[in-house]
């Protein structure tokens, strides 16, 4: 089930499919797992119909609404989000993972106070971190800059281990340092140029593709007289922008072409480059769910771990795995090329 | 075949969010805005030949109206272009637009023919208005697909095609244009925004992501056109440039303002592009420009991500005396609201300011920026409209909106009741502010696509016949040295309560053109002082004593004393 919560289907899904059809009281571990593995391969009405029978199997629970909540904003269904969302608040009115989802699809629909109040909904938790953070961005969509500063003041202060362990506790994986970002941007706006620059750089050290953080750095270094700096920052932002430009295209060709396998590597590649490392990759990964041998897939990969081998222990592991699939791949005999290893795959 | 292009609601229910409204709305005064289109008899439709089923893209961007004194009347007249038809294959056809000349008392009548306005070369869209010769009546630029049209006001009540003899031989697609003395000669130049490259020849099917039906296409399917400025050689023609003085490549332009952004009395350009970042031409002086829009921090909006930009407004929301730049934009993003920090470095403070919080599914157009309540506030007015046929979580026609400055650098959505028109949905477009019935209040037209423009007298029961009370002043700055209608000239009122900006710019709202006349107005109690007056070529001229509750003129001083025309 761990393997497959991280989305690595391929070698266990034909046992928790088995598992799933014994079920017994295991079974919504089990659609959990394996409905979150498929989403995580990008397939997603596989997962939308294994979630569809946990929630008949289990009215109670909270959770397959909640999933069901998180596909649908992914694919930019907004409205379906929020109707899910709030099945499942109403299955379970203290399920946070759910009413902190629908705070950041009502901010993300510019339901200011509506989001607000759903944030503010969420402080009773025991780590409220993380909500801290969304309901400060929701009253800064309000105009309201001094509420909005003391909260992400006194999350940019906090034990980081409490913010890591609010967003578990939320079901959720930042990339980055958003409570700095969001901070550094907040302090932007008013006009607090040093400041700003110093909670912008700590976000950016942490996810130096932070194009929102690092506008706010390049506008807030301008404001200090330090633009040759700011220029540089500028660049960077315009040309991600320009790079990123592309990508609107591509998503066009995924949604009108889902198997349009090279759109969605270069989307992945242009996405990892210039936005946020985890979508490029889920981009890139999304292709294996149409093809496990695309040989270029498993490059841009092995490219991507080779690159960071000394971040992680596993990703020199995971550069070599790619780096030998993509050759295994390309050799003259190899395996056809479309199959798959989904037994339900057409 | 072409059924599922066609608009299939034109009155479709508001957005959820319209009849929203920020908190504090209460305590700021709504103007009372009275539609009076059929007293004043006006009839001008806005045809973007859509009935034939075509999506062509060209439909999308529907049309603005002017607003000048044509005839020297003292009232200000109107136009309304005309827009096209089309038919698959075949080239656009343009329907004429209309003049109507303004009696008095809000009535008007329809001068087009005699006129001699009407005619169409051109599928047409937008309209640029200014005095090339400084003859006292103004001339009338036409854009569209296709080409421009330049009618010289006669002064005689008639007008005469002369874009072939000035020059004017732009076969682009050109949306919004604006008027300007760019290199400081005293003739007035043209900015000119090319949108893209679409024909008949590159015209993709594409869908309603959200209703699988055909629908027209994005700006992504499409290459950029490049701007082009027009240089006047003071001799009635121009030339044309563009990259060799400065200006970006590319764009989709949609909206263009000249105003001097920087106060250092030179022209600047901002361009507001769809999808694409936003320009800002800095005018280097000699009719050269360099492109700031980026390290100006108005190239983006507060995230660092280009939006879909359409209308445009030069105003001080803040009173700090900078000239601020507001945009509208595409559903699912914010409008704009860039600071001036001075120096040329702007700040987009629309969160800061509580716009953000408006919504998300308005598609922002045509824009202007007064002070409607004569209280020392600028308020906005957004006229909005979808461009799409079948825009899925919002509405092809949707409510415009009146946000009322609060004076602490906010804004707040007004409130009006069911039937009044900002109340009720619309496919909007242009919006011009004047006061055609000369009682001191300014009044508002709209332009909307297949609909009927529209035009709101505001109404002030209370003042009576003090032509909108004693709170308010209007400026009509006349260059003699400079353009005769000042574009680029800002004015400095100083009150009892504290000073005000106001700029007279080229260009402006989306597609539309509103008079170039400054407007003040004053908290009750209050007096005005002094005006101090930077013409376009840096000069200074105080204005002491002022003349509240009329516009009046001031002549540009030739070397001799400032005077004011009472």
């Amino acid at each position: 089930m761990a393997q497959s919560q991280a989305g690595e289907l391929e070698e266990v899904e034909g046992e928790l499919v088995r598992e799933l059809a014994r079920s017994g009281a295991a079974a919504d571990e089990i659609s959990e797992a394996y409905a979150n593995g498929l989403a995580m391969n990008a397939r997603f009405d596989d997962a939308l119909s294994v979630l569809d029978a946990w929630r008949k199997d289990f009215p109670d629970d909270p959770r397959p609404d909640y999933r069901i909540g998180r596909i649908q904003e992914h694919r930019e269904m907004y409205l379906a989000a929020e109707t899910s969302y709030r099945r499942s608040i109403s299955r379970d009115s203290r399920f946070y993972p759910a009413r902190y989802s629908l705070g950041r699809v009502l901010l993300h629909e510019r339901r200011g106070e509506e989001a607000v109040e759903m944030f503010r909904s969420c402080l009773a938790m025991q780590r409220p971190e993380a909500v801290q953070v969304e309901l400060a961005v929701a009253l800064k969509s309000l105009g309201e800059l001094d509420e909005a500063r003391a909260l992400l003041r006194s999350v940019v202060e906090a034990d980081p281990a409490l913010l890591r362990d609010s967003y578990m506790t939320l079901d959720q994986q930042p990339e980055g340092f958003k409570a700095a970002a969001e901070y550094g941007r907040l302090e932007t706006d008013a006009g607090n140029f040093a400041e700003a620059c110093k909670w912008l750089e700590i976000a950016l050290a942490r996810h130096p593709q932070d194009l929102m953080a690092r506008y706010a750095l390049a506008v807030s270094l301008r404001g200090l007289g330090k633009l040759e700096e700011a220029e540089k920052h500028f660049a960077l932002v315009e040309r991600a922008r320009e790079a990123l430009q592309e990508a609107n295209s591509l998503s066009q060709r995924i949604k009108a072409e889902p198997g349009d396998l090279e759109a969605r590597l270069s989307l992945g590649k242009l996405v990892l480059d210039n936005e946020s490392e985890r979508t490029g990759i889920y981009w890139i990964k999304s292709i294996f769910a149409f093809d496990p041998n695309y040989a270029p897939a498993h490059e841009a990969l092995a490219d991507y771990y080779a690159a960071r081998a000394d971040d992680q222990l596993e990703f020199a592991e995971l550069a070599t795995y790619h780096r030998n699939r993509a050759q295994q791949i390309s050799k003259p005999h190899a395996p056809n090329s479309r199959g798959s290893v989904y037994p339900h795959q057409p | 075949m072409f059924l599922g292009c066609r608009a299939e609601k034109i009155q479709s229910p508001r957005p959820e969010t319209s009849g929203k409204s920020n908190a504090k709305a209460d305590d700021l005064p709504i103007p009372r805005f009275v539609d009076v289109t059929t007293k004043s008899g006006i009839s001008a439709i806005y045809r973007n030949g859509e009935e034939t089923g075509n999506c062509s893209y060209v439909e999308s961007l529907g049309g603005g109206v002017g607003v000048s004194d044509f005839d020297g009347d003292g009232l200000m007249d109107l136009f309304f272009p005309g827009g096209g038809t089309i038919q698959t294959n075949e080239p656009l056809r343009g329907i004429p637009g209309t003049m109507w000349r303004n009696r008095g008392q809000m009535a008007f009548d329809n001068a087009t023919r005699a006129a001699a306005l009407d005619r169409a070369d051109n599928y047409t869209h937008g309209c640029a208005i200014a005095d090339l010769d400084n003859d006292g009546f103004p001339d009338l630029l036409v854009t569209g697909y296709g080409g421009l049209q330049l009618f010289r006001n006669q002064g005689d009540g008639t007008f005469v095609e002369s874009r072939e003899p000035a020059g004017l031989l732009d076969d682009s697609w050109s949306s919004s244009a604006a008027w300007g003395d760019f290199d400081g000669d005293g003739n007035l130049d043209l900015y000119v925004v090319h949108y893209v490259d679409w024909s008949w020849q590159n015209h993709p099917y594409c869908q309603s992501t959200q209703s699988g039906k055909r629908d027209l296409c994005a700006p992504a399917d499409f290459a950029p056109l490049s701007d082009v400025v027009y240089f006047s050689r003071g001799d009635g023609t121009f030339g044309a440039a563009s990259g060799d003085v400065g200006l970006a490549p590319g764009g989709k332009g949609l909206g263009v303002i000249a105003a001097d952004v920087n106060l250092d009395a030179k022209l600047d350009v901002y361009v507001a592009n769809d999808t694409t970042p936003n320009f800002l031409l800095i005018n280097q002086g000699n009719g050269r420009f360099q492109e700031r829009g980026v390290s100006s921090g108005t190239a983006f909006d507060q995230r660092g991500i280009p939006n879909g930009s359409m209308g445009l407004a030069v105003f001080d929301y803040d009173h700090d005396l900078q000239p601020d730049i507001w945009v509208t934009n595409y559903e699912r993003e914010t409008f704009g609201l860039y600071h001036n920090d001075g120096g040329g470095a702007f700040r987009c403070l629309t969160e800061a300011a509580g716009i953000a919080s408006l919504g998300t599914l308005f598609v922002g157009f045509g824009t202007v920026a007064a002070d409607f309540s004569h209280r020392g506030q600028e308020d906005l007015v957004v006229s909005n409209g979808h461009i799409m046929k079948h825009p899925g979580t919002s509405t092809v026609a949707q409510v415009p909106l009146y946000l009322g400055n609060d004076g602490n650098g906010r804004f707040e959505r007004l409130p009006f009741p069911d039937g009044n028109y900002f109340a009720e949905v619309h496919r909007g477009r242009g919006v011009v502010a004047a006061d055609l019935d000369r009682d001191g209040w300014l009044d508002l037209v709209f332009s909307h696509v297949e609909e009927p423009a529209t035009v709101l007298q505001q109404q002030h029961p209370q003042s009576g016949g003090h032509r909108g009370g004693d709170n308010w002043l209007g400026l009509r700055l006349i260059g003699r040295r400079a353009n005769r209608d000042a574009i680029g000239a800002h004015v400095i009122l100083t009150t009892t309560a504290g000073k005000q900006y106001r700029t007279i710019v080229g260009g402006g709202s989306y597609l539309s053109q509103n008079p170039y006349e400054v407007r003040f107005g004053w908290p009750d109690g209050a007096t005005a002082v002094e005006a101090q007056i930077t013409w376009p070529s840096g000069d200074r001229q105080i204005v002491t004593p002022l003349t509240p509750g009329a516009v009046s003129p001031v002549l540009e001083p030739t070397g001799g004393q400032p005077n004011a025309i009472p």
